[in-house]
């Protein structure tokens, strides 16, 4: 989404948070222009990056060499480092992120403050980056020249190279801001990094950790942060060239990906983690008896609830396969009460009562409220969040803006209906139990699904595994390939 | 339209019986002159609009479930004050939370279901069988109840559906007449004096469920016949259309199983209507040229700032100035929709049809009666209508004292087969102050409105404007298929 205000000189506007401009190790705090903060009615006051702009791109791609006189190893300690200083109890900048994060981010304090506390640092775990490495690239490719035997009787040779990319992060997760700095690090790429504007400062805190590990290593030398408002033509044009930029990673609605795309030209690579909806399957086993729906339901409450549902794979629409007779309606309808329960039941770490509730989705609650024909509404009059069970074998209308911990589970006559409802926007699918996860993935992925998990992991960390069908880690690194041989003593198209 | 010579009939009726009688129920405000109904004393209308909410609300709660629902949740049994009424307002989504896909799978039997349940007219012998559009489904609706059904404009792809019947209809068609009729004589006039000679200019369809829909009855009442009902396109407002872009981007986000089910008769039409997108300059333009036939001439027109700004414009291409008569009626409003004005924009306007000055309107779509803009530009709602202003953000009443800025809200107690109480997308402020308008009207009055942000208001636009760009983007979804 583009924020829709102007930025105001710093001093017109009374006191705000600071959000440093960091380019390569400098910190700069001059030059303020303060801006509001998604949420929370609050500001922050951070550089006029316009001022800036020219000075962010990694001009000189030879500059990059720096990254090839250490070792993968040399990057991985260097993390392992950083994760230890990513203490929120003894770090001074993340404890100032956390202040600015309650006020600006969707998320609750309890669900922020457990994730400052614990998600930070578990990503900075050696053993989860090298399982990043391995599962995604391959260490060796990472590390020199790979060699291919090839049939013409030449020598291939593969070797991934870093790249110069901008990122353009979300800010409904702070762990995005570790998930960056990490595949940047790994791939040894240059990056900028715009912060959103609901959590404008994880990255710049993360960052200046580094600074004060070390300022001249080249993973702190490679790592730029900056905030402007998303949109900014001034500061857009100058930096999406391909003389300055050769991959764009863009994470975000669906307006700010369509405005990104204005600039995509040759020589420009533009990596897409969209927007997207998730789902749930619930297989008939589920509603055997009540202790079955009881299990399944206390799954489904994680996807459902986990993070104030503000993730993309938070599970949204929920189709059930209780059948839609009145036996059917019966167990849908309790099923509903179950969840309804379970999220209610959710420990404060992973989710709360929202702390703001979107006002066309409570007015759909309103008005489902006083009638249940075709919708049953339970619970949501408190903006607690809800369960609507449908009536009918349909989702409501407004599917795609359900949020705040409110789930629409749909009764079906079979998987097939729920089967044919996915598409190209559909991410994450959760399905009950795992025997049924088998017999329909391969369906589910022909016709869109991304990511196909047992109920209950809708929302576990994806960064060992391909995102969004894809595996946005060789995607930002160039594979730069390369043969050895002599022309008479290889086959090919002009030799033979 | 059968009932029309019934409706007209039905109100000069009342009418007569209104005549020297005090008003005992707010509706027989709407039988009164408007300057009787201004210089009623405010404090004697709001005895009459708390009476009168007392007996809608003890009506209408055994009949309309989901009214009885919502007292429940209040814990509302009765109304003691107007204040009491605040929290029984029916949210924006009420009259539009049926699901779609009873319209895709032709389920019009459980869509009647669905409105049986928000008016006291008993809707369960309706035979359905048969109807593949919605148009189809409330012509068999109308053929066989007195219900008289509007719809919204519709730009989110579903249309709010107002249960209206023969009723209302009368009191609608009432306030159209009466809204011609500024407060001592500050403009306008009684058009039905007139006997049948306004030649009517109305930039629409000629008939519908929109806006269209009391003046398709009105009119014989004000320019005498067909002849002289000019409007810009033949035949009628379809809610099929209106609804056709949001109902092809919901069966989008269905995936494989949306677009299997989407409506054949729905794609059936798909050509005319193409056809029709087509020679929509060619109907403008005659449009353009009756006006000219009738220059010199007093006439009544209809038209949002927007549309009239549009034919002052060609108007001044073709060096035309005082199309017609000084005399002339003119029903307008509408916001700017996002458009750039000149700054001069009104006196060009009223240059243009020659007219010395244009009284502007508030209402909308789901509330009967548009307010008069009075000389000191001011809207002054009308007996019927009870203004309530909520804050925008937690829903609260705002105090009916002093000067209040908030989210209009109402009561409309001219609703009497179905529930009238309604949110607004508008904010608005309102002057509640026992200082009286200084055009002298009594009871409170409205200025600065305003949309309140997409976000916080829905996204049904119940505006003119808004139902055609509902009807363009259908258009533009149709020619891409």
């Amino acid at each position: 989404m583009h924020e829709q205000q102007q930025a105001v000189p710093v001093a017109s506007a009374g006191r705000s948070v600071i959000v440093p401009l960091i380019i390569r190790g400098e910190i700069i705090q001059s030059d303020l222009v303060t801006f509001p903060a998604r949420h929370g009615g609050v500001t922050f006051a951070t550089p006029n990056a316009r001022r800036y702009a020219h000075c962010l791109p990694l001009a000189n791609p030879s500059d990059l060499r720096d990254y090839y006189q250490i070792s993968l190893d040399d990057i991985l300690d260097f993390l392992v480092a950083l994760g230890a200083r990513l203490d929120f109890r003894k770090n001074p900048y993340l404890q100032e992120c956390f202040e600015l994060s309650m006020a600006a981010s969707g998320l609750t304090e309890s669900i922020l403050r457990h994730m400052f506390e614990k998600g930070l640092q578990r990503m900075f775990r050696r053993a989860q980056l090298e399982e990043i490495i391995d599962r995604n690239i391959g260490r060796e490719y990472l590390e020199g020249w790979v060699r291919v035997p090839l049939l013409s009787g030449a020598l291939g040779e593969v070797r991934a190279f870093g790249a110069r990319g901008i990122h353009i992060v979300p800010g409904n997760a702070v762990l995005a801001a570790g998930v960056t700095v990490i595949r940047c690090a790994l791939t040894r790429s240059d990056a900028i990094i715009k912060s959103p504007s609901n959590d404008p400062m994880t990255h710049a805190a993360v960052v200046r950790t580094m600074i004060d590990m070390d300022r001249n290593h080249p993973v702190t030398r490679h790592l730029s942060v900056a905030y402007w408002k998303g949109g900014d033509q001034d500061i857009e044009q100058l930096l999406y060239q391909p003389r300055n930029v050769e991959k764009i990673v863009a994470w975000g609605g669906m307006n700010s990906i369509k405005h990104i795309a204005r600039y995509i030209q040759p020589g420009i690579d533009l990596i897409t983690l969209e927007p997207k909806l998730s789902s749930s399957i619930i297989g008939r086993e589920a509603f055997s008896d009540e202790a079955t729906m009881r299990d399944a339901a206390a799954l489904l409450a994680l996807d459902v609830g986990g993070l104030n549902q503000e993730a993309c794979a938070s599970s949204r629409v929920v189709y059930a396969d209780t059948g839609t007779d009145d036996v059917g309606l019966e167990r849908v309808n309790r099923f509903g009460q179950l969840l309804y329960e379970a999220v209610m039941r959710l420990p404060e770490q992973i989710s709360t009562k929202p702390k703001e509730f979107n006002q066309n989705l409570a007015s759909e609650l309103d008005a489902l409220s006083l009638d249940d024909l075709y919708f049953k509404l339970i619970g949501g009059l408190d903006r607690e969040g809800a369960v609507i069970v449908s009536q009918i074998p349909e989702p409501v209308d407004f599917a795609r803006e359900l949020s705040g911990r409110v789930a629409n589970i749909v009764p079906v006559d079979d998987v097939d209906t729920a089967i044919r409802s996915v598409n190209a926007y559909t991410q994450t699918i959760g399905i009950y139990p795992d025997r049924l996860k088998e017999q329909i993935r391969d369906r589910l992925a022909l016709h869109g699904a991304q990511r196909v998990v047992s109920l209950g992991l809708a929302l576990s960390p994806m960064l060992s595994l391909p995102q969004d069908a894809m595996e946005p880690l060789r995607r930002m690194c160039r594979w730069v390939a390369g043969e050895t041989g002599r022309a008479d003593r290889t086959t090919g198209i002009l030799a033979d | 339209m059968p009932q029309t010579s019934a409706i007209l009939a039905a109100i000069k009726g009342r009418a007569a019986a209104q005549r020297g009688k005090p008003p005992r129920d707010a509706v027989d405000f709407i039988y009164m002159s408007t300057d009787e109904i201004f210089d009623t004393p405010f404090v004697d209308v709001e005895q009459i609009q708390l009476a009168t909410i007392k007996a809608r609300f003890e009506g209408l709660m055994e009949k309309i479930g989901p009214l009885r629902q919502l007292a429940a949740q209040q814990g509302i049994h009765k109304i003691g004050r107007l204040e009491d009424a605040a929290p029984l307002l029916f949210g924006p989504k009420v009259h539009k939370s049926y699901p779609l896909s009873l319209l895709e799978g032709n389920h019009f039997d459980k869509l009647t279901r669905w409105l049986g349940r928000l008016t006291t007219h008993d809707l369960s012998r309706i035979d359905v069988s048969g109807c593949d559009t919605i148009d189809g489904w409330l012509d068999r609706l109308e053929a066989q109840t007195p219900m008289l059904v509007m719809h919204s404009s519709g730009t989110s792809g579903k249309l709010s559906i107002i249960p209206r019947s023969h009723t209302e209809t009368c009191h609608h068609v009432e306030m159209w007449f009466k809204f011609m009729d500024g407060y001592r004589r500050e403009y306008g006039g009684d058009i039905r004096a007139l006997n049948g000679t306004l030649p009517i200019f109305l930039p629409t369809y000629r008939q519908g469920r929109h806006v269209q829909r009391a003046m398709e009855i009105a009119y014989p009442a004000i320019c005498g016949s067909d002849e002289h009902f000019i409007c810009a396109f033949p035949g009628k407002l379809s809610a099929d259309l209106l609804t056709l872009g949001g109902r092809l981007a919901a069966a989008e986000a269905k995936g494989e199983q949306g677009r299997l089910t989407l409506n054949p008769a729905l794609l059936e039409q798909r050509e005319r209507m193409l056809e029709f997108q087509r020679r929509v300059p060619e109907f403008m333009d005659a449009f353009f040229g009756k006006m000219l036939e009738y220059r010199g001439r007093r006439v009544m027109f209809v038209g949002t700032w927007v549309s009239l700004l549009q034919a002052t414009l060609e108007g001044e291409k073709r060096g035309i100035q005082g199309l017609f008569a000084a005399d002339s009626f003119s029903i307008t409003g509408g916001g700017k929709k996002g458009q750039v004005f000149p700054d001069d924009w009104y006196e060009r306007i009223c240059r243009f049809y020659g007219v010395p000055q244009m009284r502007a309107s508030y209402g909308m779509t789901e509330m009967i009666g548009l307010m008069q803009e009075c000389r000191e530009h001011k809207y002054h709602p009308w007996p019927h209508q009870v203004v309530y202003l909520l804050d925008p953000e937690s829903g609260r009443l705002l105090p009916r004292e002093g000067v209040q800025r908030g989210r209009f809200s109402y009561m409309d107690l001219a609703a009497e087969t179905h529930w009238g109480g309604g949110v607004s997308g508008d904010a608005v402020t309102v002057h509640w102050g026992r200082k009286a308008c200084a055009c002298g009207r009594s009871g409170p009055f409205i200025d600065k409105v305003e949309r309140l942000s997409d976000q916080q208001a829905g996204d049904d636009k119940i505006t003119c404007a808004g139902a055609q760009a509902a009807h363009d983007a259908a258009l533009e979804f149709l020619a891409r298929l």
